[in-house]
């Protein structure tokens, strides 16, 4: 036991020692925090004159005061600039508080002392607490009046500032207990501080090697779904926890894990440091038994990383030849030998030392050579792996931007705001139709291998009918394990068609992929106190905003035709129309991150949903067709004739050729040149009855590209654009022009008539 | 009491400590002497409390030393180049060791500082190598422990200073029964000092023994035997450690007590005859030189 004023005693006289952190402290958050605080405070206020004599007063003041809070709420809420600070005095404190270990004389003097060691440690841990936590609270106090001074501070605002003092007091703890465990491991400043750069990038580098060589030696690694940023790193928690979109039990989650690293951390260096020696002080690493076990942990994934470099650099690409193979065998052995080396010699502080160890060279070499072989011949069968059925409990298959209207999402989460796909599919589809996804993916790898053999020259086949899209697979185990896998499918294929139209028509998929089949979006867009809903119909250029009546029977409509949904008929359709929901929400959260968030949810209208239609239409907002030809003023059609400029390309291989284009285009070849001349044709269509007819076949862009199932699509060789009249509506809601296209196999005769390119025979 | 018993002590694999047992009496300043190298840092850290040894027992009072506070209040280390705070001066260190050493004497270390010429107020940084080591003996001397650790203390220190903390030494040892544990590598920097002296050599104690006792116990004689036979009588009626001839003149070293070697020497007829004064020096160049080792190489240089 030790009595109050002792402890109060020690924490003074160790202060005494640490003046110098103090002070720095103290200059940052009581001198420049409140000061930074009032110049904005200050700039802010200057603005006030202009405004006023922009807006007038009312809103000069109104605007200033909102100014005003968000700039307090910025630079004393998790801002970027305290971030800093705290990571800084962190690393500081837990360096500099323990520092003493580096020396034998003041080891010798301080444990001489009748003081216990975990008293000690108390002492210093504590002390290196307060030397941040009091300036910083001092700090805020003060910036607190400042800004009351500056009717900168409301209710919101002091919850903002109390939530990132916790914040910041929880990434203080994980980097000075980080900072700290570095101190025990190491014997002087040097091996601390590439100690805890360790720390913070080992991760990474882990996550980062693995990924590299999944990408580069697994044809069905998804890559889309690797992370390779740091999980148990303070920053990249600190990060995600004040990141905006971030809902309270994703933060809640964030919080805990921070809490339990900065513990865990806590706890380590405590034990290290009772087991620390003394007469360790100076050594490059205190544990023995850490060398050998820390080199080779950074050689090995050093000299893979490296060994990447060169595989890049000598384009070595496993899944299509072996071209380079060697280079990066030789990479990779250089690598191990000079990083065991480097690392010896910062161990021994002896340019000699270099090649000591050399079993550790060899364990090193073994394990590198080890690792690329699981990855060269796919020792633990990953690229390969189908599950068995009766081994999965359910699945997410997920087509990438599948019914995605033009980009726009297919889903928004109101609880944790607009999440990401990987997210949304974990949380959203459970399908139970294990055999025929599995069947699907085994079919489509086989299919995949077979067109294409592992480590040979893609060669593509322009005769064949195939068309590959990915599909991103997560198997979800009996065993808690979850898979994923990314699968090419050849969507033109009838058998893998047949396991598509069971997948995708099932009723666990439409509820996992597509939001608007479920009661509960209705919800969130009829009713949500934390957005701001609009929606729209028409084919993203031709818009009606819905009333919000209108929107839960529309809805309900589109769920009816959704039960009618799956992927052949819609493979065979272009969308009428797109419902398209558009979710704002104001962001405020700290003071680089403040704005209006917007996420944008759509829905395809096939022609087949005879429901969703016929209330459109009831609503007078269904288009027959996609424009409106009173709104037109031109139609520019532009056809590429993508097949007469690859005979023109032929031509112009031989001498023969290029004669012959000289011969039958004498004026061309003399003003452009044989290789440059324009095989396009332009017309500009700007008789009504024209555009009558075009009106009638041209669909806006988005209703026809990006189609994942490689249904009905464009003809690309032709380019549309929809000229309004100046004075029309669509002129001022969507510019002077909008793009279309034709279908593919439906460009009217007198188009391709007037757009053909004659070339000579 | 300090007590080490089958203490070794590593680092790595070279043994710095090498099953050294000794026991040091309270009220005695007990000399470490050894070369560089010999463990005498090791063995006075270890004392301390600084290291832990790897094998083996010490005890100070009764009670294990390391991380034990018990022990440790009654220890204060002097460690070969103390340590003072950065920027600090001696009142800011007497300050700091208040707050640890519960019965440090205030009034006694400002009175030294007068006494050795000390300057309260002076940066310790701007002091020389000695005045930092004076420092380091006040602050020992007045932290009020039963023990002092001295490792490499007075190495360094004039003769005056030296006779100054002598005096330091003896008044602390009769007021509270201070006991000094002085290392060095030096014998004839402690001969004047100690009472009690252990010969450490390559990690192990070749000898540990009371000065006064082994002074009293090893005589120098120098002596011319009038026949052989006298001289041969003399060889084999005592413990003869040492006996080296110059012409006819004998000069003996003799263990045993002075009277009794007189009262031998009266039993046989001598031309010339005295018994010579013995250095600390000739006392363990004798000790040791019995073990087989020469003792000159290891502490005098």
């Amino acid at each position: 036991m030790m009595s109050r004023s002792s402890f109060l005693g020690s924490l003074k006289e160790n202060s005494k020692r640490r003046l110098w952190v103090w002070v720095l402290a103290l200059l940052a958050f009581v001198l420049a925090l409140p000061l930074g605080l009032a110049m904005q405070l200050s700039l802010a206020q200057q603005q006030l004159k202009w405004l006023t004599e922009s807006y007038g007063v009312a809103a000069a003041n109104e605007i200033t005061h909102r100014n005003i809070l968000e700039t307090v709420e910025g630079m004393l809420g998790a801002s970027a600039m305290l971030a800093v600070f705290t990571a800084v005095f962190a690393v500081l404190n837990g360096v500099q508080g323990f520092s003493w270990l580096y020396s034998r004389k003041k080891i010798d003097f301080y444990m001489g002392m009748p003081v216990k060691r975990s008293k000690r440690f108390l002492v210093i841990w504590l002390n290196g607490i307060l030397i941040y936590f009091i300036p910083y609270i001092l700090g805020i106090g003060i910036s607190m009046l400042i800004a009351a001074g500056n009717q900168g501070l409301d209710g919101g605002v002091v919850k903002v500032i109390v939530e990132a003092m916790f914040v910041h007091l929880l990434l203080y703890l994980c980097v000075y207990h980080m900072a700290m465990l570095a101190v025990m491991l190491t014997g002087n400043m040097v091996l601390t501080g590439m100690g805890f750069l360790v720390f913070c990038l080992y991760e990474w580098l882990v996550r980062r090697v693995d990924y590299v060589y999944k990408a580069r030696f697994f044809r069905y690694f998804s890559t889309s779904e690797y992370d390779t940023g740091p999980v148990f790193s303070p920053f990249s928690m600190y990060s995600e926890l004040t990141n905006t979109q971030a809902g309270a039990g994703e933060q809640i989650k964030i919080v805990i894990m921070m809490f339990v690293f900065a513990v865990l951390l806590g706890a380590v260096s405590y034990v290290c440091y009772r087991k620390r020696p003394a007469e360790s002080a100076g050594w490059s690493m205190v544990f023995s038994i850490t060398k050998p076990v820390i080199k080779v942990l950074l050689v090995v994934p050093m000299a893979l990383t490296f060994g990447d470099v060169i595989a890049s650099e000598v384009s070595y690409f496993p899944t299509t030849g072996t071209t380079g193979i060697w280079y990066v065998i030789f990479a990779l052995i250089l690598a191990v030998l000079l990083g065991s080396a480097v690392i010896q010699v910062i161990y021994e502080f002896d340019i000699k030392g270099a090649l000591h160890k050399k079993r550790h060279i060899l364990i090193s070499g073994a394990l590198t050579a080890l690792l690329f072989m699981v990855y060269r011949y796919d020792l633990f069968s990953y690229d390969s792996f189908v599950p068995d059925p009766d081994q999965v409990e359910s699945i997410v298959f997920l087509p990438d931007q599948y019914e995605q209207v033009n980009y726009r999402s297919t889903w928004i989460s109101v609880e944790n705001g607009h999440i990401n796909d990987r997210v949304r599919i974990g949380d959203s589809m459970n399908l139970k139709n294990a055999g025929d996804v599995c069947g699907l993916a085994r079919y489509s790898m086989e299919e995949y291998d077979r067109m294409f053999p592992m480590g040979e020259e893609i060669i593509y086949d322009e005769d064949a009918d195939n068309y590959w899209s990915s599909v991103k697979v997560i198997y979800r185990m009996k065993s808690g394990r979850e898979v994923v896998r990314r699968l090419w499918v050849d969507v033109n294929d009838e058998k893998s068609g047949e396991y598509l139209d069971r997948i995708i028509g099932s009723k666990e998929f439409k509820e996992g992929c597509l939001v608007g089949t479920t009661d509960g979006f209705e919800q969130i867009a009829v009713s949500n106190d934390q957005y701001q809903v609009n929606a729209y119909y028409g084919n993203l250029i031709y818009e009606q905003k819905l009333r919000e009546a209108e929107i839960s029977k529309l809805l309900e409509c589109y769920r009816a035709d959704m039960e009618k949904f799956n992927f052949t008929r819609a493979k065979e359709s272009v969308p009428a129309g797109a419902l398209r929901f558009e979710f704002s929400r104001e962001i405020s959260n700290g003071y680089y991150s403040k704005g209006t968030a917007i996420s944008e949810v759509g829905m395809n209208i096939y022609p087949f949903f005879e429901e969703s239609i016929a209330y459109l239409k009831e609503l007078g907002y269904y288009m027959d067709l996609q424009i409106n030809v009173e709104d037109v003023d031109r139609i520019y059609v532009t056809n590429q004739n993508s097949e007469a400029y690859r005979k023109m390309y032929e031509l112009q291989k031989t001498e023969e050729g290029k004669e012959a284009i000289h011969a039958d285009m004498p004026e061309a070849a003399e003003v452009y040149g044989v290789y440059d001349i324009d095989t396009r044709g332009y017309v500009d269509y700007t008789e009504r009855e024209d555009i009558e007819k075009l009106a009638g076949c041209i669909y806006a862009r988005e209703m026809l590209e990006y189609r994942w199932d490689n249904g009905c699509k464009p003809d690309y060789d032709y380019t549309v654009f929809v000229y309004f009249k100046a004075d029309s509506e669509m002129s001022r809601k969507a510019g002077t022009y909008a793009e279309y296209r034709f279908k593919e196999g439906e460009v009217p005769l007198f188009v391709q008539e007037d757009t053909a390119f004659q070339m000579p025979e | 009491m300090i007590e080490i018993r089958n203490v070794t002590k590593c680092y790595d694999n070279i043994k710095a400590v090498d099953d050294v047992s000794v026991t040091i009496k309270e009220n005695t300043v007990f000399g470490l002497i050894g070369t560089n190298g010999a463990g005498k840092s090791t063995a006075l850290r270890m004392m301390a409390g600084v290291l832990k040894q790897d094998e083996g027992e010490i005890t100070v009072d009764g009670i294990p030393v390391f991380d034990n506070m018990d022990a440790k209040k009654n220890i204060y280390f002097i460690a070969d180049e103390p340590y003072f705070f950065a920027n600090s001066n001696a009142a800011d260190m007497q300050k700091y060791l208040c707050s640890v050493y519960p019965e440090f004497a205030v009034e006694d270390f400002y009175s030294y500082l007068v006494n050795f010429g000390l300057d309260k107020k002076r940066k310790i940084g701007t002091y020389s190598k000695g005045m930092r080591k004076q420092l380091a003996l006040i602050c020992g001397v007045c932290s009020g422990t039963k023990y002092l650790l001295c490792d490499e203390t007075f190495d360094g220190l004039d003769p005056v200073m030296r006779q100054g903390v002598k005096s330091i030494f003896a008044s602390e040892m009769e007021r509270r029964g201070l006991t000094p544990v002085v290392a060095s590598h030096n014998l004839r920097e402690l001969e004047d000092i100690c009472d009690y002296v252990g010969l450490l050599h390559k990690g192990g104690i070749l000898l540990s023994k009371d000065l006064e006792d082994m002074k009293c116990n090893i005589q120098k004689i120098q002596c011319v035997f009038k026949t052989n036979d006298d001289e041969a009588k003399i060889i084999s009626s005592l413990d003869i450690m040492k006996n080296e001839k110059r012409g006819s003149l004998n000069v003996m070293t003799i263990r045993g007590n002075k009277a009794e070697i007189i009262a031998v020497f009266a039993t046989v007829n001598t031309v010339f005859f005295e018994a010579l004064p013995l250095s600390l020096e000739e006392i363990f160049i004798s000790e040791t030189e019995v073990v087989g080792y020469d003792v000159k190489k290891l502490i005098l240089g």
